[in-house]
């Protein structure tokens, strides 16, 4: 059962890291900043805090 | 810093060296009886007067003073305006030694407030546009240091330059201390309790609104007030329809049907990615089905792996598309840092600074972050500033309900370019709604039966729910 809660998570998250998200981190998003500057945005994950799910 | 008692000194400094006295010019042999003199001439007193008014008016006008001592007579006057020395203001420069701050006693004398006294206002970094000078020690980057604020704590970017753009010039003092201002909440009271009036001008016509009026009220009251109707009960319903007030007119032009939907409206939101009105999804919000393997095991035991569908579906946004919304946004332009920095610490008189740790874009790891992206091979023809985006992810199972058992799994993306001051302040609403995480509900599985008689090889469904392991290993077994 636990397999399953991880899994299952696991699951949820891939569909949220999708293809886009993997393009955004390899090769960036251009995005116009309110200050008129065109940036190219990488995006990095730091941090993620949560339970384990399968617990 | 104003120093009310320095106008205790102006007059000893206006004391002519010759025994002459200060107000009315009087001269006298020696400092004997012209100081007799001084303590009963009118001009004398005249004159101190108009010097205590002068310095009592300074420091009540002083924005933010609180009016306490204020039936003082003049003469006592230094004691709360030096006490009140102390405290600094709030944008007053300090030198970057941290002086201890010198009062002047009523008497006079000069004295050192003890340390603990001491209140040192917080001070925002150091702004950019103040002269960075490039870091004189041979490392292989170039490094620029800004100047030190009043704490001694500088920005050290790993850069020949600073950036155009200073996400701590635009931090103001409200920003820095959590003290609310005092005046303005009041005036926010006094302005939303007006609204209020407004409103119930507007809509409530009757004190019992949403009842028409107070028989119809009692009468609802009576019904909710207990699930079960006791003896008690009935008496009090007879006190309510036996009172001589009770109309039962008011009763049959109620509309209570009305009146309880009117009151379990509320200002319930719905979901949120569900549009209140017509129940679609909310512009951004994906909903996904979830499918995932549960692994039986193979063969003539078991049924082997099976999938498994979920019966919600996963409500979500598209990651990019929130990071898109969230630079876009001037309000939050201001206080994103496109580039990290080193947060750096020199106490006075040590020649080695520290490196002082607190947010996420003042990280070695952010630090490291960045400058692996900068040594990165460029994107083809893109000659634009790269900036990390610093996700910080969080999920945790929310009750969203006080009695029962309602929960949300919601997800949430903050940003770890912006300040942890302001991301832990509900009321800037920084962080983002990502997803609603769906639990493992009961497992249904296609499971057909191998070496059973045609009568039970035919698909059944098998549930596993939380406690249900010992089934799925009783199955495991057939």
């Amino acid at each position: 059962m636990s397999h399953c809660r991880r899994d299952f998570m696991h699951a949820q998250w891939h569909i949220l890291l999708d293809d886009e998200f993997v393009e955004a981190y390899l090769h960036g998003i251009v995005i116009l900043c309110p200050d008129g500057i065109m940036r190219r945005f990488y995006l990095r994950i730091f941090t993620y805090s949560a339970d384990y799910p399968e617990q | 810093m104003f120093s009310n008692s320095g106008s205790l000194r102006i007059y000893d400094a206006e004391r002519p060296s010759r025994h002459e006295c200060s107000g009315c010019g009087r001269a006298f042999s020696s400092s004997g009886p012209l100081r007799t003199h001084e303590s009963v001439c009118e001009d004398v007193a005249r004159k101190s007067d108009a010097v205590l008014q002068g310095a009592r008016e300074k420091f009540y006008s002083r924005p933010g003073r609180k009016r306490r001592r204020l039936g003082n007579e003049p003469a006592s006057i230094a004691g709360p305006s030096s006490s009140h020395n102390a405290v600094s203001g709030p944008v007053a420069p300090q030198p970057a030694d941290m002086a201890p701050q010198i009062i002047t006693s009523r008497s006079g004398r000069v004295v050192q407030m003890p340390r603990r006294f001491h209140d040192a206002a917080p001070e925002a970094a150091v702004s950019l546009i103040a002269d960075a000078q490039p870091s004189r020690s041979p490392t292989p980057q170039p490094t620029t240091d800004t100047p030190c604020n009043s704490f001694g704590l500088y920005r050290r970017y790993h850069s020949s330059g600073v950036p155009a753009h200073d996400p701590e010039a635009h931090v103001d003092f409200d920003e820095l201390v959590d003290i609310l201002p005092v005046d303005n909440s009041a005036d926010t009271a006094a302005s939303d309790a007006e609204e209020e009036n407004d409103r119930s001008d507007e809509e409530i016509t009757s004190p019992y609104a949403p009842y028409d009026s107070k028989s119809a009220f009692e009468i609802d009251n009576w019904f909710w007030s207990a699930e079960k109707k006791s003896l008690a009960d009935f008496d009090k319903l007879v006190a309510i329809i036996g009172s001589e007030d009770f109309n039962p007119a008011d009763i049959r032009a109620t509309n209570f049907k009305d009146i309880r939907e009117k009151l379990a409206g509320g200002h319930f939101e719905g979901h949120k990615w569900r549009d209140p009105e017509n129940g679609k999804l909310q512009p951004g919000w994906r909903a996904s089905s979830i499918s995932i393997s549960v692994p039986f095991p193979p063969g003539d035991s078991g049924p082997g792996p099976q999938t498994y569908h979920s019966e919600e579906p996963f409500y979500h946004r598209s990651l990019t598309q929130v990071v898109r919304e969230t630079l876009q946004d001037p309000s939050r332009h201001e206080r994103f840092h496109y580039e990290p920095f080193e947060l750096l610490w020199l106490r006075p008189g040590d020649e080695k600074s520290v490196r002082v740790h607190g947010e996420l874009y003042t990280s070695p790891a952010f630090m490291e972050a960045h400058q692996r992206l900068q040594d990165s091979p460029k994107e083809p023809g893109c000659e634009l500033q790269r900036v990390v985006v610093a996700c910080m992810f969080a999920s945790d199972s929310t009750p969203v309900t006080q009695f029962g058992d309602g929960y949300l799994w919601p997800g949430y993306l903050a940003y770890g370019n912006e300040s942890k001051y302001s991301r832990g302040k509900p009321t800037k609403a920084l962080v983002e709604h990502i997803a609603y995480f769906q639990k493992v509900g009961r497992i249904a599985c296609c499971i057909p039966l191998a070496n059973s008689p045609p009568a039970r090889s035919s698909p059944i469904h098998s549930k596993i729910s939380s406690s249900g392991t010992a089934e799925a290993r009783q199955l495991r077994k057939h």
